[in-house]
């Protein structure tokens, strides 16, 4: 096996979590920070995980380009956006609306269409099998909560898709509105899945697999130097464009910054 | 829990998590019409998957499990709240969890659903109070919050729960407590 296929096949064991630890940042950068720096370092995680072994995501390719774009554009709307353009109004209709509350409305578009693009190329490019093994290796005796995860990764599709069905299926039946039809809905879909899940369970328990137990047949992902380090380095490189940006705009810019983020995010983050 | 209450957790937890998914630009709509008092009228829709699957399972750490299960599947599929949705989702599902375990996992009557949904608004609550800012607020304003959401949480998370669970019990998917005690018995045991 030559040196490249090496590399490939050890960046496969770390590499769903890496993903996940990717998205999270990235979903937690676009409903949090109000600044473009997060997005760029995340955009240049992408590149080197592309770089490393391209193969891996090139068909999630598309998918994100379509999220770093969103991402970039949600950041430089919200730079437009607070840069000083909160006194030009317009009228549309009966409205006055400011060109600070359109620039909004439209950050936050770019941030539930860049949310779901993200999350759309984790779901498509990550494999159960390699999730596992990599909860498997760092998760260690916490093996409800992996089986949890595994359990979820695996029946989102599929509940996707019944989610479908059953609407056609109801509006094919004339099921009227209202509250009546969120019970039938929520409760013919949780009625398949539960079916779906205890097969699920009978196989699983029928191999043998139950918790508290090891799996028969279990072969734990294996941590090298190579990995903590291709990690350390990704979060170095994040971390070293977040830091680089912020200087950038002069430390005083970064104090004032952060203090004012720090106050402005406790005021907007009502509801949930 | 056995293997097959955690995996039946985790996959119903799937389903809620998309419908309130699904529920989440409803909500952020509302709460730009109705402003962020009145729109906690619509919060306990939040609370569904703790009281549905605590409901189902009937065993400690269904609702907290299924509650972060569900949020964890919104994090997933991409929630505009992002990981925070996490949190949110282990304090909504602390109260509902709490409440089923001081009756000892043993009633489950409509009373002790929605005292159930009432626990989850008001650790969410909590939880919202310490790091949304609430402090911050008039004194009257998180007292506000409870009192709205609490008809909410027994609406939409007690008896909407308690609706899907009798239209599951209708359709076979789950055991109604008669028949799930005489399998107990034909099995000699727990059926998980």
């Amino acid at each position: 096996m030559n040196r490249k296929w090496t590399g490939c096949a050890a960046f496969v064991a770390v590499h769903p979590l890496l993903k996940i630890a990717v998205v999270v940042v990235l979903i937690t950068s676009a409903a949090l920070f109000l600044h473009p720096a997060p997005s760029l370092a995340v955009i240049l995680v992408f590149l080197l995980h592309l770089l490393w072994c391209p193969s891996l995501l090139s068909p999630a390719l598309p998918v994100i380009g379509l999220a770093a774009a969103g991402f970039f554009g949600f950041s430089v709307v919200n730079v437009l956006g607070y840069g000083g353009a909160e006194t030009v109004t317009y009228q549309l209709g009966p409205l006055e609306v400011s060109l600070e509350a359109l620039l909004f409305s439209l950050s936050i578009f770019l941030r539930v269409f860049a949310s779901v693009c993200t999350a759309a190329w984790l779901t498509r490019s990550l494999r159960p099998s390699h999730l596992s093994a990599a909860i498997d290796g760092l998760v260690g005796r916490a093996t409800s909560t992996a089986l949890a995860i595994l359990v979820i990764h695996r029946v989102i599709p599929e509940v996707v898709r019944r989610f479908g069905v059953v609407r056609s299926m109801h509006r094919v039946r004339g099921g009227g509105g209202g509250p009546g039809r969120i019970v039938q809905v929520i409760a013919g879909i949780l009625s398949t899945t539960i079916y779906r899940a205890e097969l699920l369970a009978t196989a699983v328990k029928s191999r043998g697999y139950s918790l508290g137990m090891q799996r028969t047949a279990f072969r734990p992902a294996r941590i090298t130097v190579g990995h903590v380090a291709w990690a350390l380095s990704v979060l170095l490189v994040a971390g070293g464009v977040v830091v680089a940006w912020e200087l950038s705009l002069g430390l005083d810019g970064f104090l004032a910054g952060t203090a004012e983020e720090a106050s402005g995010s406790q005021v907007r983050g009502g509801g949930r | 829990m056995s293997t097959r209450d955690v995996i039946v957790t985790a996959a119903a937890a799937v389903v809620l998590g998309i419908a309130q998914l699904a529920f989440g630009p409803l909500y952020t709509t509302l709460s730009g019409a109705l402003g962020p008092i009145w729109v906690m009228l619509f919060l306990g829709f939040y609370y569904l998957p703790g009281i549905v699957l605590g409901l189902i399972i009937r065993k400690p750490g269904a609702a907290l499990g299924g509650s972060v299960a569900a949020a964890l599947v919104q994090v997933i599929l991409g929630s505009p709240f992002g990981i925070l949705a996490l949190a949110a989702g282990a304090s909504q599902g602390a109260g509902a969890e709490l409440v089923f375990a001081l009756f000892r996992y043993r009633r489950w009557s409509f009373p002790v659903l929605a005292l159930a949904a009432v626990g989850s608004g008001v650790t969410a609550l909590i939880y919202e109070y310490f790091t949304l800012g609430y402090a911050n607020l008039e004194w009257w304003i998180p007292l506000a919050y409870l009192g709205v959401r609490i008809p909410s949480a027994i609406v939409l998370a007690a008896a909407l729960g308690l609706a899907i669970y009798r239209a599951l019990e209708r359709s076979g998917a789950v055991r109604s407590p008669a028949r799930r005690g005489s399998a107990d018995v034909q099995t000699g045991g727990n059926l998980s």
